[in-house]
């Protein structure tokens, strides 16, 4: 397999965020391009990662093929990566050759994995709230709810059309709200006012990758997970499921 | 005089003098009460060592090597009077194991940690590490003074005095493996996993590594027996949870329990990564909480990736038989352990209690098993003699496990 791609610092991000929350993985590649999806150990995030073909400058395969890294090594190396850099990736059976290409050549192998991999299905979840966002308020968001708060709470209200995130602490809250009014929030639908819980944590955990996402899509109901898909420039997307919390 | 809250004796068990004092005052003043009901016994002894031999860690490096024997007593007799395993079994009541203990006469020996190969002369440092009685006779100096010493790890050591000679009559037996890596210039960790995995008891390992069996040849030294048994502990469970993270997790809550020595156990498992809780209550009028007004708590924590919030010797003997139960039934899962002290356990004996307990409680099977966890917290609660809704909120495991959710519920 080899694989060709300009701005390896968008992977880098990605990967850096997939790092926090799965230590190991495989990745597919088909016809389609390249794809993973996990879940975390303790099974509540589920992360799903797509990378078309046309995204990459060349694309070449057999059939199916797979890696299996850890990436926590994969991350390390691709934090090398520096601007205007062209990143290769060839595989053989025992490693993963990572080729920067931009003043001269720099070349990091890493050893490939040997993992089963379970398919999975996606969640099945009819979502009522939907809302599309910035990376840059969504990352604000985040950070101002976590400064305070080990959980992250999100009201919908259908009359007036906006969003309520709150968090809160032992004696201390936070509220931000979103509205198309606001200007704080590119699209919103709200079905019904539905509210749900989740930990703060994953969604901290996906700062890393939403540095470099384009738009931040949002989705959930009552009490059931959340939906945050990140899509990138180039076509390449990723998308977390986050379980609730019943408190 | 200011008084030392119990918490922090909870927390120390006489070890980490955390108060400031040089000497334990609980464990001085127990130790005057027991001292005034121990017999004198005479200048030579002879009889099998059950074996039960010990390394102090005053002086280090220069420390006391300990041989004990039981005056008169051979065979099995002997081997009673250092057998947890068999103790536990049998549920032998505390005053009995201080009172085998208070007859087993110490003689010592003045040695150099760096020295190790000074008590492989006569075989003395063999018949510790024996897997049977080995007859022995010792000569003393002087009189032993009728004095028992205890700790909350090591197995209380009886009379001593200093040893003017010590015999081996018999041999040694040591089982096929031990008997080859005491030669392997190996490390002691790998010597210690390469053992367990053959079947060698935990005990006997605590006393090859103590008495400076195992190890790169050159390095090898003599261990303080405190030391090495949590040393113990703490590498297998470093070896056994290496291959319990691979395996799949446990469908349901299951609840295990077990009472020895008025300690009582309640461990329960929760389907999830290994991570740990050890929860101790102890209520007033035990050994270390005397003038505490209600009951103390004490608690450890181990995350997902092995790292503990506090070194505990107890902890560390209960999640090694925890560990040992997910390896043998190939699962594995997140632990809370409860362990509840009674007013009634009035003398430290070892941690060795804690480590059996736990081993039983588990071979007996669940107690009670369930999908919600509700009515964990409930079983629980109804378990604890302490107030459950002042001991349960401590923990972290069991109050997550309320509120979570898991993704796959939702697939």
């Amino acid at each position: 397999m080899k694989l060709k791609f300009k701005e390896p610092r968008t992977w880098r991000y990605i990967i850096g965020s997939i790092e926090k929350i799965i230590d190991e993985g495989v990745f597919t590649a088909n016809d389609n391009g390249l794809h993973f999806r996990a879940l975390d150990t303790s099974r509540i995030v589920m992360v799903d990662f797509i990378y078309p073909k046309s995204s990459f400058d060349e694309f070449e395969i057999n059939n199916e093929e797979s890696i299996g890294v850890s990436f926590s090594v994969l991350s390390d190396v691709l934090k090398r990566a520096e601007k205007d850099d062209e990143l290769e990736l060839i595989t053989d059976e025992n490693n993963v050759t990572l080729k920067y290409i931009g003043k001269g050549e720099r070349i990091f192998k890493i050893p490939q994995l040997s993992l089963s991999q379970d398919k999975l299905p996606e969640p099945k979840i009819t979502f009522t709230v939907k809302a599309k966002l910035t990376n840059n308020s969504f990352i604000d968001i985040i950070n101002d709810i976590e400064a305070i708060s080990d959980s992250l709470t999100i009201n919908a209200d259908d009359k007036e059309n906006k969003l309520i995130i709150t968090g809160k602490g032992d004696i201390e809250s936070a509220e931000i709200e979103l509205s198309l009014e606001k200007q704080n929030i590119i699209e919103l639908s709200v079905d019904s006012p539905d509210s749900s819980t989740y930990s703060i944590e994953y969604f901290s955990d996906m700062l890393m990758a939403a540095k470099e996402a384009d738009l931040i899509t949002l989705m959930y109901s009552q009490d059931a997970p959340i939906k945050v898909e990140m899509e990138y420039q180039n076509g390449g997307k990723i998308t977390f499921y986050v379980s609730p919390r019943i408190d | 005089m200011a008084r030392i809250p119990a918490e922090l004796c909870a927390r120390c068990k006489g070890y980490k003098k955390l108060c400031g004092l040089p000497k334990c005052p609980i464990l001085e003043e127990f130790r005057s009460q027991v001292n005034s009901s121990l017999k004198i016994v005479d200048k030579n002894a002879g009889g099998s060592t059950p074996p039960s031999g010990l390394i102090g860690e005053y002086g280090y490096p220069k420390v006391l090597f300990h041989y004990m024997i039981p005056p008169g007593l051979n065979g099995d007799e002997a081997k009673y009077r250092d057998n947890p395993i068999l103790w536990s079994i049998k549920k032998e009541p505390l005053e009995n194991i201080i009172k085998m203990r208070s007859e087993l006469v110490s003689a010592t020996i003045a040695v150099d940690i760096n020295r190790p190969w000074e008590l492989y002369q006569n075989e003395i440092g063999l018949a510790i590490i024996s897997e049977r009685p080995v007859d022995s006779e010792v000569i003393l100096k002087r009189y032993p003074l009728p004095k028992l010493s205890f700790d909350g790890i090591t197995k209380p050591v009886g009379p001593r005095a200093p040893a003017e000679k010590i015999i081996v009559r018999s041999n040694p037996k040591l089982s096929q493996a031990s008997e080859k890596i005491i030669w392997d210039d190996l490390k002691a960790e790998n010597a210690l996993w390469n053992l367990y995995k053959e079947g060698v008891d935990v005990y006997i390992l605590q006393n090859m590594l103590s008495l400076g069996f195992l190890g790169k040849i050159k390095q090898r030294k003599l261990v303080p027996t405190r030391w090495s048994i949590t040393a113990v502990d703490d590498t297998l469970s470093k070896y056994l949870r290496k291959h319990v993270r691979g395996f799949n997790e446990i469908n349901q809550y299951e609840i295990y329990e077990g009472e020895y020595l008025s300690n009582r156990f309640l461990i329960i498992l929760l389907p999830g990564d290994i991570e740990f809780e050890w929860i101790e209550i102890w209520h007033p009028l035990s050994i270390w909480t005397k003038y505490a007004e209600k009951p103390v708590i004490s608690k450890v924590e181990e995350d997902a990736l092995g790292r503990v919030s506090t070194l505990d010797g107890g902890f560390s003997a209960a999640r090694l038989a925890v560990l040992e139960h997910l390896f043998n039934t190939k699962r594995k899962a997140s632990i809370v352990i409860l362990r509840e002290i009674l007013s009634s356990y009035y003398a430290p004996v070892g941690n060795w209690h804690i480590r059996e307990t736990v081993r039983n409680s588990l071979i007996k099977g669940y107690k009670f098993k369930t999908n919600d966890i509700k009515e964990i917290n409930k079983y629980a609660s109804n378990w604890l003699k302490a107030d459950p809704n002042y001991v349960l909120k401590e923990s972290y495991l069991l109050e997550y496990s309320l509120k979570k959710r898991k993704l796959s519920e939702f697939i």
